[in-house]
């Protein structure tokens, strides 16, 4: 494991407050959207991706601080990284998003990938596929902690392991990660009925990735995903529960920087995407 | 003291399935129709001697339970705003944070006002963590929308020139109107039931009657909170009409009977706990301070307390633990007048007792047997407490009950 150090920063912009962690150097090539647990267990992949460029992670609004009362559903959130991605000047990055954040990843390229080159995408949620009366994502709000850790994990150890003894600032991050999910993913369940018809907005390639042992959004709804965007592409990782940037951290980071390298080269062929 | 007899309504066969929770996932096939039918017709006839026995009434709601067959406060009191001729009646309450239409309810509450001639105490509650689940809205800032609704509520009840817009936070409007307004003017009273000092303060300053559940001792700071709160908002003393305890009441003719009906109190309190953890404590429920907090302790449990002050953990307690903290009020009318007493002396002084006098399967014989020792044994006495309780002491005595 190399030794690269996390940066974090508070950030204030237009009255909303988080933190943004970052580690890597040079110009920012990765966006990454933490999940609903936020970013709890996600060190290790960061640090692999950065050796693909500097990686900035903010906490959602709400995942560190308060969230303002406005703020309710991942339409509210993607304004607000809009908005971030302006701020900082970000060009041609690559965002990637896990679970609740690969949701959010397609919110915000729905509205403008101006700044994006390309996504990926962990086990999204965000669309409804299923019948009225199914989910395509286990109720998480209607499981205790353990559950849903048996349920994330595709081998028991990677979820005791993530479950290890916590100080009390984990475990604020912990009470505010299960209460701002439940602020923007409540009812509808962890998806936004309009994002499926908008889908067609998302202009830039996107690759899902999911495990193949994933018990809380099966591989086979990523796949499906995939087909229904405009440049998608899938692949799964076998051995790998819902989590593939915790439980298979260099493999999911070794296949991002993958990912992002051929997209720009195919850009750069086609003049296609970033300025 | 104005007394509000209190029945959940249960079905109580529930109870006795193994190791099963009570609450949001027992499957509703261990409903038998038929035997709900029953129960509904017998709780009915329970609230027409109630209200002959100069009690008032107080129902509720839950949902996805067997501890509360009444899912609709406003159609429990619809039937008791008939067939009850003098009782005031309390829903205790409404659960207006989980409520997507709080228009529907002022319709509801201003019909029910005047079907029963203005006997309507209008109670607003949170809704218990656990029904967060069953329910649609979200369990983050339920007393923010708690307070919009009733906002709502309060302003249709209020209006008589016609129709105005409602654009709120949570609820929109665009023309409300209702008919029936209520007969209380300008509305039926307002109730709230807190469990913590903040929302105490809140109460306190609209002039609200404050109502707490089962709190035992632990109810004195948080009636301190109200009076301190009425004190700086209105100059004045807290009148002990605004205040209100609910506690259970295993009464009978020896003590021996009245701790045999107490298990149905301890099997009731117990039922608050038999429901799966994840619906225990709902994310954004409780503050972000409490959640590490209960993380820590490993429970939710909020603690009662004895007399004495000693904590008592609600669900785990034993029938002396509760008698002592003033949960249940247990033993023949003078232990029981006795204990009240001492409560209110405890606790400051608060004129509305609500008291869960049928709880879980103490069946229909003993509820009346409860209800009638009660209504003339306990219940003229408990305006001059003391003096009260000696006669009434005196009078078990001479009858050689005692």
């Amino acid at each position: 494991m190399s030794s690269t150090s996390f940066n974090s920063e508070p950030v204030d912009l237009f009255g909303v407050k988080t933190e943004i962690v970052s580690c890597g150097t040079g110009d920012t090539a990765f966006l990454f959207l933490h999940p609903e647990r936020g970013l709890r267990g996600a060190d290790a992949f960061l640090r692999a991706l950065s050796e693909g460029g500097r990686v900035i992670a903010p906490y959602h609004p709400g995942f560190r601080f308060d969230a303002p009362n406005h703020f309710k559903s991942v339409d509210d959130l993607s304004y607000f990284y809009l908005d971030l991605m302006a701020a900082l000047d970000l060009r041609g990055i690559t965002v990637v998003g896990a679970s609740l954040g690969g949701w959010l990843a397609m919110e915000i390229a729905s509205k403008s990938s101006a700044r994006i080159a390309s996504l990926c995408l962990l086990a999204p949620a965000g669309i409804k596929m299923s019948g009225r009366t199914e989910r395509d994502m286990q109720d998480i709000f209607s499981l205790d902690d353990k559950a849903v850790e048996a349920l994330a994990f595709c081998d028991p150890a990677a979820a005791r392991a993530d479950a290890e003894a916590k100080d009390d600032a984990a475990l604020e991050l912990a009470a505010r990660a299960r209460e701002a999910s439940a602020r923007y993913a409540w009812l509808p369940y962890m998806h936004n009925p309009s994002l499926a018809h908008r889908l067609h907005r998302i202009n830039v390639p996107a690759l899902i990735v999911s495990g193949e042992q994933d018990r809380i959004i099966s591989a086979e709804f990523g796949r499906r995903l995939a087909g229904k965007l405009p440049h998608g592409e899938f692949a799964g990782i076998a051995g790998c529960g819902h989590y593939p940037h915790i439980e298979r951290a260099e493999t999911t980071a070794r296949q991002v920087i993958g990912w992002r390298r051929r997209q720009a080269e195919a850009g750069v062929n086609t003049m296609k995407g970033v300025a | 003291m104005r007394v509000f007899y209190f029945s959940e309504q249960s079905y109580p066969d529930a109870w006795s399935l193994p190791d099963q929770s009570l609450r949001i996932t027992l499957p509703n096939r261990n409903c038998d129709p038929k035997i709900a039918n029953r129960l509904y017709r017998r709780y009915h006839d329970e609230w027409v001697e109630a209200d002959r026995l100069g009690f008032n009434i107080m129902i509720n709601e839950h949902h996805s339970t067997p501890t509360c067959l009444s899912p609709s406060s406003n159609i429990s009191l619809a039937i008791l705003a008939r067939i009850t001729t003098k009782a005031r009646l309390l829903a205790l309450g409404v659960p207006l944070a989980n409520r997507t239409d709080p228009l529907r309810v002022a319709e509801e509450l201003s019909m029910i006002d005047v079907i029963s001639g203005g006997r309507l105490e209008m109670g607003f509650v949170r809704g218990v963590p656990y029904e967060a689940s069953a329910a649609v809205n979200s369990p983050l800032r339920m007393m923010d929308r708690l307070w919009e609704a009733h906002d709502l509520i309060l302003k249709a009840m209020t209006t008589t020139d016609g129709p105005f817009p409602f654009e709120g936070e949570f609820f929109n409007y665009r023309n409300v109107n209702i008919w029936p307004r209520p007969m209380q003017q300008p509305h039926p009273p307002v109730w709230i039931t807190s469990s913590s000092a903040r929302s105490m303060a809140d109460t306190a300053r609209r002039r609200y009657i404050a109502a707490t559940f089962l709190s035992g001792y632990a109810t004195k700071p948080l009636f301190d909170a109200y009076r301190a709160a009425w004190r700086e908002h209105h100059v004045s003393e807290a009148p002990a009409d605004r205040l209100a305890y609910m506690g259970m009441c295993a009464i009978g003719e020896t003590e021996a009977e009245a701790r045999r009906r107490a298990a149905h109190c301890v099997a009731t309190i117990a039922s608050n706990s038999r429901v799966g953890p994840a619906f225990q404590n709902p994310p954004g429920y409780a503050s972000v301070a409490d959640n590490v907090r209960f993380m820590k302790q490993g429970s939710v449990a909020r603690p009662s307390m004895t007399k004495s002050g000693k904590p008592v953990i609600l669900s785990s307690a034993t029938i002396d633990e509760y008698i002592d903290a003033g949960v249940i009020f247990c033993g023949t009318p003078a232990q029981v007048l006795e204990q009240i007493g001492d409560f209110r002396h405890g606790v400051g002084d608060f004129t509305n007792l609500l008291l869960m006098l049928q709880c879980a399967a103490l069946p229909h014989d003993e509820t009346m047997a409860s209800m009638n020792l009660f209504a003339e044994e306990v219940m003229p006495h408990l305006d001059a407490p003391r003096r009260g309780h000696a006669e009434a002491a005196e009078r078990f005595a001479l009858a050689g009950r005692a």
